[in-house]
């Protein structure tokens, strides 16, 4: 079987005038094509680290990331991050974020945006589409923030705490319809978290 | 079809609403009775010799002053040049000064080179630099204008870098996340998220241009209102300097809300 991701020997040390900080040793796994992990750690473990370092973001200090076999060495378009906070911009409609990714790398054609609008219209958000962040649900926000991670069409999906900032009940329903959505799209899915319920959730395999 | 549109409003609201545009209307027109007493008690003081018009000037002799201008034709010649001195002054300004930082957040290295001499710059009463841009320059509009530009110019720096400085590290990341290069950085997150910095600097520019304006004209007399002012206090004609200082009144208000109509319309959503 091919893993999507593996992990091997991966380090991880901070440097800075008040000495170095060893966030991440010697960490292997493995991710096979549509799996769904959950990483459950207390804060400070290097959860981001780690997820920072699959998505290409930063070099590892020993050990390597394999996405697809190949070894990691900058972002890459097979990879999508979905970061803690939606972190919508607040100047573009929520069409125009969603369409950030393609528009930054430069891929935004007549089919990319529509398949932007059909993952809007799938997801409930289509009649939002011209509306700006601050006028949607925390609930709402989550879901564009996802649809925009997806429009770039990721093979695998990083996933930081992404709903640790909604309150309790919200986060209920978006866990459940944010994992519906990503077994639907038949994506992997590698999902940090230092809440347990959160990990629990979603939980395909643990670790840490 | 409007009234169709419309929601609903309940008479408490109705109510409501009418309380708030009363207050406004009465607060209004609080503001210009202030104002026209203010007028009236000076006129008043003047006449029956309370307080000596020669020094003190007086509304209507302020009023024959800005007709005697307005009949030889210099009105608005003053105006209009110290105008565009303070627009070129302040636009100038926000523009190098933007243009400056964003040369400072792209290189750190520059930055903490620079920053011991931005502090001492932001420091130094730049008026100071008058009399040099003037013997550099040529006394006229030109070195006016710069020493209008140098007085909001290192302001707009150390306020607008402080903006893209203080932008959300994780939306930087998240761009990054998509192969943003450095230059898409700065357009697509650094430049919209700190548009209201950016126009904030630009109010704050446009005070200190007046300011740079009027003392590079008292150092240049040559125009504008800063010289009319000057002159008047020379030849001891008090009823020039006041129009003169009425009339910029004028000019900075109307300045001062254009720039407030034009933040309204960038920074909506902010
Ligand atoms: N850019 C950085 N510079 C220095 N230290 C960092 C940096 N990012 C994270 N760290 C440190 O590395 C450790 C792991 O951080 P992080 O990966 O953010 O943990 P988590 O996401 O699990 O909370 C922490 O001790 C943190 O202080
Ligand atoms: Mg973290």
């Amino acid at each position: 079987m091919n893993y999507v991701v593996s992990v091997c020997n991966l380090g991880m040390k901070y440097h800075s005038l008040n000495g170095e900080i060893d966030a991440l040793h010697n960490i292997n796994f493995s991710v096979s094509e549509g799996e769904f992990i959950s990483i459950v750690g207390p804060s400070g473990c290097g959860k981001s680290t780690l997820l920072s370092l699959i998505a290409g973001l930063m070099v590892p200090t020993t050990g390597e990331v394999l996405v697809d076999g190949k070894p990691v060495s900058e972002t890459s378009d097979k990879v999508g991050y979905m970061l803690q906070k939606d972190h919508l911009f607040e100047w573009r409609t929520i069409y125009q974020n969603v369409i950030l990714g393609p528009e930054i790398r430069g891929t935004l054609d007549t089919e990319t945006k529509e398949y932007a609008m059909k993952l809007l219209d799938t997801y409930g958000l289509y009649e939002f589409k011209d509306k700006y962040p601050s006028q949607l649900s925390g609930g709402m926000r989550q879901r564009a923030a996802l649809i925009r991670t997806l429009v770039a069409r990721p093979q695998i999906l990083l996933l930081d705490e992404a709903f640790s900032a909604l309150d309790y009940q919200t986060r209920l329903a978006v866990t459940e319809d944010i994992y519906k959505i990503i077994k639907k799209e038949n994506k992997t899915a590698i999902l940090v978290t230092h809440d347990i319920s959160e990990g629990i959730s979603m939980l395909i395999g643990l670790l840490c | 079809m409007s009234d169709k549109n419309k929601p609903d409003i309940s008479p408490e609201h109705l109510r409501y609403l009418k309380k708030v545009k009363r207050k406004k209307q009465i607060i209004l027109v609080t503001q210009i009775a202030i104002l026209a007493l203010f007028f009236a008690f000076w006129e008043l003081a003047a006449r029956i010799g309370l307080i000596d018009p020669f020094i003190s000037s007086q509304p209507t002799r302020i009023i024959n002053t800005i007709a005697d201008l307005y009949k030889n034709g210099e009105l608005f010649h003053h105006i209009i040049v110290t105008c565009v001195e303070t627009v070129m002054g302040f636009l100038f300004g926000t523009l190098i000064g933007i243009l400056i930082a964003v040369i400072l957040w792209w290189s750190e290295f520059l930055e903490k080179v620079i920053e011991p001499y931005l502090v001492v710059l932001n420091s130094l009463p730049k008026i100071a630099l008058g009399p040099i841009f003037i013997v550099w320059i040529g006394a006229g509009p030109m070195a006016i204008v710069v020493i209008a530009m140098t007085i909001s110019v290192v302001v707009t720096i150390l306020e607008v870098l402080n903006g893209f400085l203080g932008v959300d590290n994780d939306k930087i990341k998240l761009v990054k996340t998509f192969g943003a290069t450095k230059i898409q950085i700065l357009t697509k997150v650094v430049l919209p998220s700190s548009l209201p910095v950016m126009v904030n600097a630009l109010k704050v520019s446009v005070g200190l241009s007046w300011v740079g304006v009027i003392v590079g004209e008292f150092l240049v007399s040559k125009a504008g209102l800063g010289y009319l002012i000057v002159y008047g206090g020379q030849v001891f004609q008090l009823d020039l300097v006041m129009a003169s200082v009425i009339i910029l009144a004028g000019a900075a208000f109307l300045m001062y809300r254009m720039v407030a109509w034009f933040e309204k319309l960038v920074v909506k959503r902010n």
